[in-house]
């Protein structure tokens, strides 16, 4: 690994202090499970990095409520571990559980944060596309002030994101979601379950005591140069009592919507055929949940 | 807040507090197996992907390689040869012998650690979350079936153990 020289601030005010004057030779690194990797590789080669690892005001437990009325707060620190496990999480926020549940090996999971996951922009991610289904929003914090970006408007590109030289995401937040609402997380992988997935998909549903759809938000991972965000499909599914028949047509829907690349997980064709299975199961699953009043 | 060339860092590595002064682009597995000269941690692929390198940190399995060293500053490490005790191997690796848990032994340290990490937080696991847990670990000898059984058995030693 090429030299660096490290820094290791204690709060989010000395980092964004750091950051200011060297941003664009610095790296962030928090869990590091890509940031590290990417040094060994020769891929990224800093001068400098900023270990954020030892930021309190980052940690999991931002204000010490977890689940309050306003809705979940997700220091940058928390672990995609953390998220799977936490009995709050699985909770009204069970979307988020399930697609931490399905990120890489638990060696992973345990070291990989949630900003991490975010920042790296990476477009085969779980997270994205279920934090984006959850209507969250990223904190960003610069020297000069703080800003906040829905998620939805976050990503780029690959591994782009709007996220400056300078700045730090802090916090993930997702608004606590109506009663009645259900999320379930598919993704496809072909060999190991580390290996990048050929698409993933993140389904919520909030259906009335007649069964009926009121509504709907399918995101779809690695099927384009960002999450992929189905509203065509997802509206086809208001006011009705989705079956089989209907359950198909929103997942060949949200497949039109995707953009996927050719590349050494499949053909084009064979991505478009993925994704569409992918909402089938996750809207499915979502549904039955809903259907049992179990999250 | 100034940048470092060198870190001091202290750490516990199986029992025993070991402080270091390293260039920060050390990894921890690099520290484990050419500071400490602890060389049951493997290497292999250097992402995260293969798990010869697991130790526990904190009691949790993550992969040495995708680690500085700096980041586990002030942290408790297991390795591989902590796990014996007084000359007697762990029931683990005990059971990792009885069941045929491994040919050419690369994997081993890691699945032995993993295996540990699992049974510390469910100590009587289904079928099913030990092929989900364990399937993180890549072998490239044995086909896995002995492994489960190891770690099957291992979990009942450990279990009428205590
Ligand atoms: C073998 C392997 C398999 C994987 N499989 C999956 C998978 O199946 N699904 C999945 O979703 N992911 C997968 N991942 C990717 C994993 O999600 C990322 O490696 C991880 O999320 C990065 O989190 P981290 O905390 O380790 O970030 P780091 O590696 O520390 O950082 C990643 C990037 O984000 C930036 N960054 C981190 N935190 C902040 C912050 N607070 N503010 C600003 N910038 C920040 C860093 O500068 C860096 O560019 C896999 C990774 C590996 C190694
Ligand atoms: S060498 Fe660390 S995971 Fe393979
Ligand atoms: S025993 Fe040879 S790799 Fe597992």
């Amino acid at each position: 690994m090429r030299p660096f020289e490290y820094v290791r601030p204690t709060t989010v005010g000395e980092a964004t202090d750091f950051l200011r004057e060297h941003g664009d030779d610095a790296l962030v690194v928090a869990g590091g499970t890509a940031a590290v990797v990417m040094m060994t590789l020769g891929v990224l080669r800093p001068d400098y990095v900023v270990d954020v690892g030892f930021i309190p005001e980052l940690g999991p437990e931002l204000d010490g409520s977890r689940s309050g009325g306003a809705g979940l707060r997700l220091g940058a620190l928390t672990t995609v571990r953390s998220i799977e496990r936490d009995p709050a999480i699985a909770g009204a926020y069970g979307l988020l559980a399930d697609a931490a549940s399905q990120v890489a090996n638990v060696r992973v999971r345990n070291r990989a944060t949630v900003g991490g996951s975010v920042c790296y922009g990476e477009p085969q991610t779980d997270l994205p596309p279920a934090l984006i289904a959850m209507g969250a929003s990223a904190t960003i914090a610069a020297s000069t002030g703080v800003r906040t970006v829905p998620l939805a408007g976050f990503f780029e590109g690959p591994y782009e994101t709007v996220l400056q030289a300078g700045e730090l995401l802090t916090e993930i937040t997702v608004p606590l979601p109506e009663p009645g609402t259900f999320g379930c997380h598919a993704k496809f992988t072909v060999g190991s379950p580390e290996n990048k997935p050929v698409a993933n998909a993140s389904v919520l549903v909030r259906t009335d005591e007649a069964g009926r759809c009121v509504e709907a938000r399918i995101v779809m991972g690695a099927v384009g140069p960002v999450p992929v965000v189905a509203e065509a499909a997802a509206a086809l599914l208001a006011g009705e009592v989705p079956d089989a028949k209907l359950i198909a047509e929103v997942a060949a829907r949200a497949a039109d919507a995707t953009d996927p690349q050719d590349d050494l997980r499949g053909p084009v064709w064979y991505k478009r055929r993925i994704a569409a299975v992918l909402v089938e199961r996750a809207l499915s699953c979502a549904l039955r949940k809903a259907g049992n009043g179990t999250r | 807040m100034r940048p470092a060339k060198t870190m001091k860092i202290e750490l516990k590595v199986n029992g025993k507090r070991e402080r270091r002064e390293v260039p920060p682009s050390r990894t921890l597995l690099e520290l484990v197996r050419e500071d400490l000269g602890l060389t049951g941690t493997k290497a292999y692929c250097h992402s995260g992907i293969c798990g010869a390198c697991t130790v526990l940190l904190d009691g949790a399995a993550v992969s040495s390689c995708s680690l500085l060293a700096a980041q586990a500053d002030g942290a408790e490490v297991t390795t591989i040869e902590g796990l014996a005790a007084d000359g007697a191997l762990h029931p683990i690796q005990q059971a990792f012998i009885d069941h045929f848990g491994f040919q050419c032994g690369y994997c081993t340290p890691g699945m032995v650690l993993l295996t540990k990490a699992l049974l510390d937080e469910v100590p009587e696991p289904t079928r099913e979350d030990i092929v989900r847990y364990m399937g993180g670990n890549i072998c490239r000898c044995t086909g896995y079936a002995g492994i489960l059984a190891s770690v099957e058995a291992a979990a009942k030693a450990l279990s009428t153990k205590d």
